[in-house]
Formats: C-alpha cells, structure tokens, sequence
C-alpha cells in the first residue's frame, strides 16, 4: 500500500554536522490505510548514496520519533533521501514515495509545499519570486538557460546549497512582508485558519519566534505604525538564519568544506 | 614508516600522468611525490600504513584501513570524501594494487568515458544536491567502506572482499553500487551464509554462473527487485531471507545448512 505524501512532512533542521530530521508522520490522512495492524512498525529510512539509517517511529497506534534524530550515520550533512515503511514480521505492508531533504529547503520532501519552482525565460534577469493575490502558491521564477546550464552540470538550482542559501531568506522576508504588510493579513487568524499558502508560511515563521505572531495592522488606517511586524519579520528571518547556519554554510562551501 | 603527507592536487596530476605513461611500462611508482613539497600536502593526523605489508585479500586492506583510521581516531565521514587522501592511499601500494606482470608490463585500468578515466586509482568526484561525494568504483575506498560497513558481523564482508586487491570484480561491482544491497548487513551475511564455504574458507564454485540457478547475480538484481515490493530486508536476520529466497535457491541453501 502506499503511504500518500500528504501523510508525511519532513525537514532537516541543522545546518552545521550531522543534520537532524524534523518528521511528522500522520496517517489519519489516509482513509485507505485505516486498517493497518495496530501493532506493526513505522520505520523512517534515510539514505544519501550508499550511506542508510533506519529510525524507529513506534508502531501505527502510536507513531512517535525517537530521541535521537540526528542522522549522524549518513554520508552526507546536507541532503538526506527519506521513505517511510510499515513493517510487520518481515512483511512490508505500506511505504511512502521516497523524499529528497536538503538543509536548506523547507518541507522539499513533504506534503506541505510552500513555494513552487518554476522555469521561464527571464530575458537576462536571473530569478524573481511571483506572489499572487489569490490562493495560488508564491512561485520562485528562475531564468530557463541559467536552470538548464545548472542542470547540465547535474544539480538542479533549487537543490544547489549556495544558491538557495542566498535566495531563501530574501524570499522568506519578501513572502512575510507581503502577507502582513501588504495584505495586510491577521497571523492568528491565518495560523488557525483554513489550510493555505498563506498559512503555511505563517506556521513555518512561527518556528522561529517561539510560537510568538505579530499583532495585525488596521486595515483601514493608513498612517499606523507597522516597525513592529518589520521587527517581528526580521527577527523571524534573522532565527531562520541563524539555525541553519546560513553565513557559516557558505563560507564552507566556498572553503571546499561540507 | 608514519603516512604523515598526501598528495595535493598537483600531485594527483603527476600521478595521472604516470598512469597515463610510465605505469604501463612497468616503469618505478613515483612515491617521492607523497613527501616533496611541491606535490604534497601535510595530512591532518598521520596513519601507520606499513608500506611493506602484503594484502592477501580486500578484506585485509579493508580491515587494515579501518584499524589505521581507527587509530588516527577519524570517523568514516572524516575521510570518504577525501579524493586525494584515497589517491595517495593507492600510490602508496601501487605495485599491489596494479602489480607488474610476467611480461613486466602493468595493466592499468582505464575507462575513457569518465570524467575520471583512472577512477579505480583515483576515485572520481561526484556531486549530489551540492553534497561531494567519492565514486565507489576505487580500489582502496570500496574495500574500506565494505569493511567498515560489516565489521561488527561475523563474516566482515569476507564474502564479498575475498578477491586479490588489484580486482574489482562483478561481486564487488554489484554489491557496492547498489546502495540498498551495500547498506544492508543482513543481507551480506545471507550471501556469505548461501555462497560461503566454511571449511575450505572460500566462495562455493559456480556461486556467480549467470546460467546457475540461484546465482549471486540472480540474488542481487531480479530476485531481490521482486522481494522488495513485498519484504523488509532490513527488518529481518539474514537467515529469514535466505529461507524466504524461492526454490531456485534450494540447493545453495541445502549447502548452506
């Protein structure tokens, strides 16, 4: 049986050493799986190349991570390919797609995607982030010849460590501002609202402000002091940073370490 | 003798260049560039690799390297990725790892299609999702990380790493190139339990004859593509997949009893 993505949402959490995964696994999602044995073995295998650990999720009447996540086994401190299996002596019975992580790419393998990736002809300028007014996800733009000379030389811009380690904090500020500022939205009402773009970037943020959301603007009033949703969105971006060990990143990229 | 230097990348040219060259005309290994300045470079914690010792297998390079390692306290991680480290581990034993023939000649290894054409003495770079990573295809690193992989079981790999240092066979090829093989334990110490004579201390015959019902090919690749849609290997010891393997199998199986 298979394990539907919505089911799964991971994340590496470190930037520096061994990265940690973040993985939330909830198969109430999935009507078809309702009559799996109660008893039988979550497991979240990672591998990167020929490198594998295998984590103890608990069983399926109660899924939960194991103490210690840090995937310090694997070969890799920046990506990590993931699969969620259900096991019962021996038995495979259900298994997810397989997830590619990386550091710097928030839920790239889960369910909850919060910007897409697209390919267009930019006519000399390299990328531009696309947020619409409507329900449709923000979408990161990337110049067609730049993506497809990155991809001759086998890696994808969006998984390239240096380039989103540049693009994903101007992104995640951009996107913050537009919804607070420019929409003027209410955060509270977003994070317990209805699922949306808008919401999961406000989730996402509020992993970096200890739970904390910027009080709304008025939407009616034009001369309102908005220094705090700046602060709060700077704050937010600065922690995002900082916990991914963004600066430090790249200058062992540039030093040739990993 | 401590290996206290590796070569630099200057040094990995001049190597190329004498496999490119002198190697195959079984002139001298050039081991001065592992201590000159010019084509060296200090490495971080000196190994004890005796440069006298004699392999009889790639198990005992493998365990050999992890001792050294081991020893010089550095972590699989701490060394995988190090091409030149790995390079200079081969130049080091050159004459075993592509040793002279009667007709004093070297058979060197090339593959003129790779970015690394003499990936077996110089592991060839790959980068994944911006991580760089070794290419298993060395004759040095694979055994180490076979070893390394399987040195709490009670057969190391010795299935697997049976063979003479200079060849890369299709065992090896098979088994280091498919990451859900190589990674999982239980699975090699079922290949040693199926193919493995214990008495006579070596892989049973015909244990790799493609036209051999329950060859170790069939096992790898169709067989286990088959069991994997229905089975957890990692899940179970090796004898539960030895006795779930089907009845093409029975003999090796009988044997192995």
């Amino acid at each position: 049986m298979k394990i539907p993505n919505e089911c799964v949402n991971a994340s590496l959490v470190r930037m520096k050493g061994p990265p940690q995964l973040d993985c939330q696994i909830d198969l109430s999602a999935a009507t078809h799986l309702d009559g799996l044995p109660a008893k039988a073995s979550v497991y979240v295998d990672a591998t990167f190349r020929s490198s594998f650990m295998r984590l103890y999720f608990g069983t399926v009447d109660s899924i939960s991570p194991p103490k210690n996540t840090i995937l310090d086994d694997l070969d890799s401190t920046t990506v990590a390919k993931i699969v969620v299996r259900i096991v019962e002596h021996g038995n495979l019975i259900a298994q997810s797609n397989r997830f590619t992580l990386t550091n710097q790419n928030p839920h790239s393998g889960g369910s909850k995607s919060i910007i897409k990736v697209e390919y267009r002809q930019l006519n000399g300028r390299p990328w531009k982030l696309e947020i619409y007014s409507d329900d449709t996800m923000p979408a990161m733009v990337l110049d067609e010849d730049w993506a497809s000379t990155c991809l001759k030389k086998s890696i994808p811009i969006q998984d390239d460590l240096q380039i989103m380690g540049v693009l994903m904090p101007q992104i995640f500020e951009a996107i913050l501002e537009r919804i607070l500022l420019v929409e003027r939205r209410n955060a509270y009402e977003l994070y317990d609202g209805d699922e949306t773009w808008r919401k999961n970037w406000i989730v996402f943020a509020s992993q970096f402000s200890d739970g904390k959301l910027p009080q709304a603007i008025d939407e009616e009033d034009s001369d309102i002091d908005t220094s705090h949703v700046l602060q709060w969105v700077d704050s937010v971006v600065n922690k995002y940073c900082e916990s991914r060990e963004i600066s430090t990143s790249l200058i062992d990229l540039l030093e040739g370490l990993e | 003798m401590k290996f206290s230097r590796i070569l630099n990348d200057e040094g990995v040219n001049k190597f190329r260049a004498f496999l490119d060259d002198g190697a195959v005309t079984g002139e001298p290994v050039p081991t001065e560039l592992l201590t000159k300045q010019e084509t060296s470079q200090i490495f971080s914690k000196p190994l004890d690799l005796d440069q006298n010792i004699v392999f009889c297998s790639k198990l005992e390079l493998g365990r050999y390297l992890d001792n050294a390692f081991e020893k010089a306290d550095l972590r699989r991680q701490n060394v995988i990725r190090n091409r030149n480290l790995w390079a200079s581990i081969v130049l080091h034993w050159f004459d075993q790892f592509c040793p002279i023939g009667s007709d004093g000649k070297r058979a060197v290894s090339k593959v003129s299609y790779s970015p690394e054409k003499y990936q077996k003495y110089i592991p060839q770079e790959v980068t994944e999702y911006g991580s760089k990573n070794l290419h298993y295809r060395h004759l040095a690193l694979t055994p180490y990380r076979i070893f390394e992989r399987n040195k709490l079981s009670q057969n190391e790999g010795r299935c697997i790493l049976a063979g003479p240092i200079h060849i890369f066979g299709r065992d090896i090829e098979a088994v280091s190139g498919r990451a859900e093989v190589f990674s999982n334990s239980q699975l090699i110490e079922a290949i040693h339990i199926l193919y493995w004579d214990e008495t006579k201390g070596k892989l049973r015959p015909g244990y790799s004859t493609e036209t051999r019902a329950g060859n170790i090919h069939r096992l790898l690749a169709d067989v286990r593509n088959q069991r994997k849609k229905t089975q957890d290997w990692y899940s179970m010891t090796a004898r539960q997949i030895v006795e779930s393997l089907p009845e093409e199998f029975d003999g090796w199986k009988n044997r192995s009893r």
